[in-house]
């Protein structure tokens, strides 16, 4: 299930909320796992085993680490078992098929795509029980004895999906007993509104755009059109992320959770290692955590530092896609950190105009890497961001004109709101009139949008 | 505070409830909003079908426990949520009139231009193009030899005639070159192509095509049909001398995928073309046209009664150029092929998208004289029943 659609709006959330509320509080957890596992199960069933195996060996490793507390050697291999196991089982159902493929190529074997179908959210929850074996073994946290709570971190619906990644320090306090006021309640709610309204009016539409520029071929499009699409999809895909999370948030905020910011207008940055601190920030800050430091950080020289950031940006390229582009999109990123720290970023900071500028291209550079996953197509776009073809061969030459028009509005909505801009103006409205119009405008225009993706004339078109 | 007298009568204290909602605003409001959408849910009766979306709507499934594990019950019960909510229609053209506030000159695919006039959007011919090409060219090869002269006849879209209403800069594709690339090649001495982009321009200030839907007019397939006959030498028809019937207040397909966007209605002519009999599958007919339709929503189904497999119209009596003709055909052809009936003793109509025999069965069978092809360009692009051409 996502939580952009009816089933969703009108049967999931009031039905869940209505019965998790008038449970006595010491249900709750058993109904939020309950609800949640039938959340994830009704888009996939059958990888809900794999979910399940999951708590449980990471349950048992916990316990295991905890009872031989005193034992180093057992401790540690309690812990690799396990890493070896969830990592296992992610290369597995995420990067059989770009091994195979590879290999293939390589090698020149001849083995056969598995076509696995990737379970919902596992690069999400992976990470997440990662963080609760490993803090335990760091002694960060105590062992979490009741399965059915660590169940409930794992699987509980805001960040089940696409996060974000609430490590288990974060939400331990909460998962024992929490509080949830009415006007946190109200102020979760207006949270989700505001993701929903990101998603779907802002990232749908926009996205509409990007889809068309695949459909007319990228070999067809002029200069104008091709900077077009990339605005229109980093655009896209920050308010579609950011829509997700702030859905999260305010999910879990209703449920009484404090589910971690994500984004923090990441477009205002003025370097590449600024971004990083605003944008997907629990991912970046998991990787921080649970691989560079462990990797030794920048304590072992500068060389040894480079290398560390190199190996930590290319599984972070790997970890958002199973293919080469994801890698080559981390590894952009690494050139680009690597330089920023090696005194260009310096340099950046009283050159704040162009510092802008800079981020901002290498940012939409990097989205067209990452969103073409096909190298030949990422030439062909890349030769039409430089074409200097002011008008379009073969089709009406004036469309900029079309698509300007036609999304302009909503272009300037998503620039203006990727910057805080209006977010003093909401901070003091939104629980006074205006805002609260605002708000009930942006649930029912959603609504709408959702509605009419189902209204599908034509089914037998041409009759 | 004192209490009020609401609180000893109701039991409740009216500032404090009043504050509470002041306080708590947004949250009631979507309270009340959910409570609505709920019990209307609960009330209202399933609909069955939808007439502007042609089809039959999802109602709620049956619980199975196979289906819960395959999953097909979750995915059918989320299709009879979205498409029995409450308001749906509502909802739909409230939609539409965000997209106008937008200013977005499209909604779901279709484009508003000037003077009342919708459009598709059509950003490119695709792959399924250039298949129906190649069994379009292969059929041609087969049966050249077969008939005395072989006519294609691709209509072009409204957005490739009326270029004076297009929105400024529409990214659609250029069905004219497209369409020429294709056509021009493979000629044989007794196989025409029929340039209706040329016809149909020469008259792009008429009303040719629908405002609100996907055909061209009863006018429009005039025009095609005229520069039919001058390419095989017939004397067409005037339609000053035949009498003309209207159907008013035609919204169309456009208008219903484009919901509340833009309405100006259209009119449908047609032309009293006396037949002798008109064979259906299932049924025969007297004349050409089904005048039930004109109170239906889908009015277009008025010519030939709609689409079928395979229609055989036995034309009335008189002096005719030729014995027969097969018109392979899309409901483009449907306002096309009562003209025809003054140059033909026989029509065999076949609608791919419906035909289940064999075209060279029916080819050796009928041993028509003539064969026209004549589908709309959209239709070219999408139709995935060409191969039955070679059937």
């Amino acid at each position: 299930m996502v939580f952009s659609s009816l089933l969703f709006l009108f049967w999931f959330l009031p039905i869940f909320f209505g019965i998790y509320y008038l449970c006595p509080s010491r249900f709750r957890n058993g109904v939020l796992f309950l609800g949640s596992i039938l959340f994830y199960a009704w888009g996939e069933p059958k990888y809900l085993i794999l979910i399940v195996i999951s708590i449980a060996a990471n349950y048992l490793s916990g316990l295991l680490i905890h009872f031989f507390d005193n034992r180093a050697g057992i401790r540690k291999a309690c812990l690799i078992s396990i890493l070896l196991f969830d990592i296992g089982l992610l290369v597995v159902f995420k990067y059989t098929d770009f091994v195979l493929e590879n290999c293939n190529r390589i090698l020149k074997t001849d083995f056969n795509a598995t076509n696995i179908v990737l379970p919902l959210g596992i690069s999400f929850y992976t990470f997440q029980i990662m963080s609760y074996v490993i803090d335990l073994y760091r002694r960060k946290i105590q062992v979490e004895k009741s399965i059915l709570r660590l169940g409930v971190y794992l699987v509980m619906f805001p960040q089940l999906i696409a996060g974000p990644i609430v490590v288990y320090s974060k939400v331990a306090q909460q998962l024992e007993g929490r509080k949830c006021s009415l006007k946190d309640f109200e102020d979760g709610l207006k949270i989700f509104i505001l993701g929903l309204g990101s998603k779907v009016l802002i990232a749908n539409n926009i996205g509409v755009l990007w889809d068309d520029f695949a459909v007319i071929g990228y070999e067809n499009l002029s200069m104008p059109l091709a900077w077009l699409g990339i605005l229109a999809f980093s655009l896209q895909i920050y308010f579609d992320f950011n829509g997700y999370s702030l859905m999260a948030i305010g999910l879990g905020k209703m449920l009484g959770f404090s589910i971690p910011q994500n984004f923090d207008f990441p477009y205002i940055a003025k370097s590449v290692t600024e971004f990083w601190r605003r944008w997907h920030m629990t991912l970046s800050s998991w990787f921080k955590e649970y691989l560079y430091i462990p990797l030794g950080g920048n304590q072992n020289g500068k060389l040894k530092t480079y290398v560390n950031l190199f190996i930590v940006w290319s599984i972070t390229g790997l970890w958002h896609g199973a293919s080469w582009n994801f890698i080559l999109w981390g590894i952009f990123f690494f050139v680009l950190l690597a330089i920023e720290r090696a005194g260009f970023g310096t340099w950046l900071e009283s050159h704040t105009i162009f510092a802008r500028a800079y981020t901002l291209l290498s940012i939409g550079c990097s989205w067209m890497i990452f969103a073409l996953t096909d190298f030949a197509e990422l030439r062909t776009y890349a030769s039409k961001l430089f074409s200097f073809q002011v008008r379009m061969e073969g089709i009406n030459g004036n469309v900029i004109y079309y698509y300007l028009g036609n999304y302009g509005f909503v272009l300037v909505l998503g620039i203006i709101l990727s910057t805080p801009i209006l977010k003093n103006w909401y901070d003091k409205n939104k629980s006074k009139v205006a805002g609260i119009c605002l708000l009930t405008f942006i649930m029912l225009a959603s609504i709408a949008y959702l509605v009419d993706a189902s209204y599908n004339p034509f089914l037998y078109f041409r009759f | 505070m004192r209490p009020t007298i609401h609180s000893y009568i109701l039991g409740f204290d009216r500032e404090a409830v009043m504050k509470s909602i002041r306080q708590l605003l947004f949250l009631y409001i979507c309270i009340v909003f959910m409570a609505v959408m709920c019990l209307v849910g609960v009330i209202k009766q399933d609909e069955e079908f939808s007439i502007k979306e042609n089809r039959y709507l999802t109602s709620r499934p049956n619980f199975s426990a196979s289906g819960m594990i395959d999953g097909s019950y979750m995915k059918q019960f989320e299709t009879y949520v979205n498409e029995q909510i409450p308001f749906r229609s509502q909802w739909i053209l409230a939609k539409s009139l965000l997209q106008k506030g937008m200013l977005r000159q499209e909604n779901n695919d279709i484009i508003a231009g000037k003077n009342g006039y919708l459009f598709e959007k059509k950003l490119s011919a695709g792959v399924q193009f250039n298949k129906n090409m190649g069994y379009l060219i292969d059929f041609v090869r087969e049966y050249h030899n077969k008939a005395e002269s072989i006519t294609v006849a691709a209509a072009p879209n409204s957005y490739g005639v009326l270029a004076q209403y297009l929105p400024k800069g529409i990214p659609n594709v250029n069905q004219e070159t497209i369409l020429n690339n294709f056509l021009e090649r493979d000629t044989y001495g007794n196989c025409f192509v029929l340039d209706l982009q040329k016809t149909l321009s020469k008259h792009a200030d008429e009303y040719i095509y629908y405002r609100t839907d996907h055909h061209w007019t009863t006018l429009g397939a005039y025009y095609a049909y005229r520069a039919y006959c001058e390419e095989n030498g017939f004397e067409p028809v005037e339609i000053s001398n035949l009498l003309e019937k209207r159907i008013a207040n035609f919204t169309g397909t456009y208008y219903a995928k484009a919901d509340g966007f833009i309405r100006e209605p259209d009119t449908i002519t047609y032309f009293e073309i006396p037949i002798d009999h008109m064979y259906l599958p299932n049924e025969s007919k007297v004349d050409l046209y089904d005048v039930s339709k004109a109170s239906e929503f889908d009015k277009y189904a008025t010519f030939l009664y709609g689409n079928y497999g395979m229609v055989q119209i036995d034309t009335a009596d008189g002096e005719k150029d030729k014995e027969s003709i097969l018109i392979i055909k899309d409901s483009y052809a449907n306002c096309l092929i009562p003209f025809l009936s003054y140059h033909y003793n026989t029509i065999y109509v076949v609608d791919l998208r419906y035909f289940a025999g064999s075209m060279g069965e029916l080819i050796t069978d009928k041993q028509p004289i003539d064969i026209l092809i004549m589908n709309n360009f959209s239709n070219l692009t999408e139709d995935k029943h060409f191969y039955k051409l070679l059937k």
